[in-house]
């Protein structure tokens, strides 16, 4: 009896040990067909999915080809983006999402860490083509007082760049237009923005000293 | 057939399948060195989707600048207590390298900052008043050191009668060679991080939020 259940443990394990050795053999074949793709999302509390699939954010193996990536959470804009990606070739997505409204927004003050997460993402240079911001353009507001328009254009300063503008606006339009921009979780400072109405006191009788 | 199995032929199965497993956990692995100066404490976060708050426990501890752990691939938050004087920060990492170096120099705390600004003030509004004579028509407001006390940045509020470019302008300076140079050119209303290249981009966004 004691032969038998010795017998039935011995091939349980044996059995096991091979499952581990093919899965692991053929997992290791697989990956090398395919893409090394990091997924990276803030908020990291968002769902994200590949081609219809509930992914982890984190490192993933894509198959070869084009891919749909789509993040979204309560409260926030959802972000698709498409990524082709090559045998062997790794490849990045990076997907920061805008809060949609004053719950969104919230969330990212109640939560620190998240927010920092969105930053750290922002201070890196993806092109702002490449982010939310340009979906929600041109936007306008004819509240009194303080109207203003904001629109995008090409940097001249910049080549492939792209400016931010704000026009028909006073200095209490100006003020609100980068309030909205940082209502909508993009942060001026990582923008380059264009006063077209704005002629500076300043600019006429700068007399050096800086850059 | 009788099929036996000696006690010595199941160790050794047990072995292997250890084995298996244990590559498996160690090439699962990660390694992070944390670089450092004047910091107290060093404490590792993970973050998990409930992101990471008071009550949480660290995952791992450093005891010295230089020091490398070992950790799961996945997102971090390595918090750093400083001196007296100096910063504390929360720095996010996302470990999918297989080693990764953090760096942390602590700048100086508000308060130190603060104490510092006062002796500083007067040769940067002269400064201020004799390379942009307009800005007479701006009240210069006090405005905050940064870093080690070499950055300095600010707001002008305008004082005068153009009611269409009455905006509040920003302004960066930078101590060098122990002279404060003015750099913004010209102040602005807003100060891009793509436009001023050369200005760290956290002292850049506050000033932008003064």
């Amino acid at each position: 009896m004691e032969s038998t259940r010795l017998k039935a443990l011995f091939l349980g394990i044996l059995g096991l040990l091979a499952m581990v050795v093919i899965f692991g053999f053929i997992g290791s074949l697989s990956h090398n067909s395919k893409s090394e793709t990091i997924v990276e999302v803030a908020p990291s509390t968002a769902q994200v999915t590949i081609d219809g699939k509930s992914v982890q954010p984190g490192t993933i193996y894509l198959g070869a080809g084009n891919h749909t990536v789509v993040a979204s959470l309560d409260n926030f804009a959802s972000d698709e983006q498409h990524i082709t990606t090559k045998s062997g070739k790794p490849s990045n997505i990076v997907i920061m999402l805008s809060p949609a409204n004053d719950a969104g927004r919230k969330y990212l003050a109640d939560n620190p860490t998240y927010q920092m997460q969105r930053e750290g993402i922002a201070g890196r240079d993806i092109p702002i083509a490449e982010t939310p911001l340009l979906k929600l353009l041109p936007t306008t507001s004819s509240e009194i007082p303080g109207p203003y328009a904001i629109d995008y254009g090409a940097s001249s300063s910049r080549p492939n760049g792209t400016v931010i503008i704000i026009t028909d606006s006073s200095p209490s339009g100006r003020a609100k237009a980068l309030k909205w921009l940082r209502g909508q979780g993009f942060e001026p400072t990582n923008l380059e923005i264009q006063f077209n109405d704005f002629v500076n006191p300043l600019a006429l009788t700068y007399t050096g000293g800086g850059e | 057939m009788n099929f036996r199995i000696t006690k010595k032929q199941l160790f050794i199965v047990a072995v292997c399948l250890f084995m298996v497993f244990g590559a498996q956990y160690y090439f699962s692995m990660r390694k992070l060195t944390v670089n450092y100066s004047n910091i107290a404490h060093v404490s590792v976060y993970r973050v998990d989707s409930r992101g990471i708050d008071k009550n949480s426990k660290p995952v791992s501890t450093i005891k010295s600048s230089g020091q490398t752990i070992k950790l799961r691939s996945g997102s971090y938050v390595v918090r750093f207590e400083a001196d007296t004087n100096y910063q504390d920060r929360d720095v996010a990492v996302n470990l999918n390298q297989k080693h990764q170096t953090i760096t942390y120099k602590p700048y100086f705390s508000s308060d130190k900052l603060a104490s510092l600004l006062p002796s500083e003030l007067p040769s940067i509004k002269q400064l201020i008043s004799t390379q942009i004579p307009a800005s007479s028509q701006y009240e210069v407001q006090p405005g905050k050191l940064y870093h080690l006390g070499e950055w300095y940045g600010t707001t002008l509020v305008y004082k005068g009668q153009d009611f269409f470019n009455a905006d509040t302008l920003r302004l960066v300076a930078h101590k060098e060679n122990n002279s404060w140079i003015i750099k913004t050119n010209p102040p602005n209303i807003s100060l891009s991080r793509l436009v001023f290249t050369d200005i760290p981009s956290d002292i850049l966004r506050s000033v932008n939020e003064q």
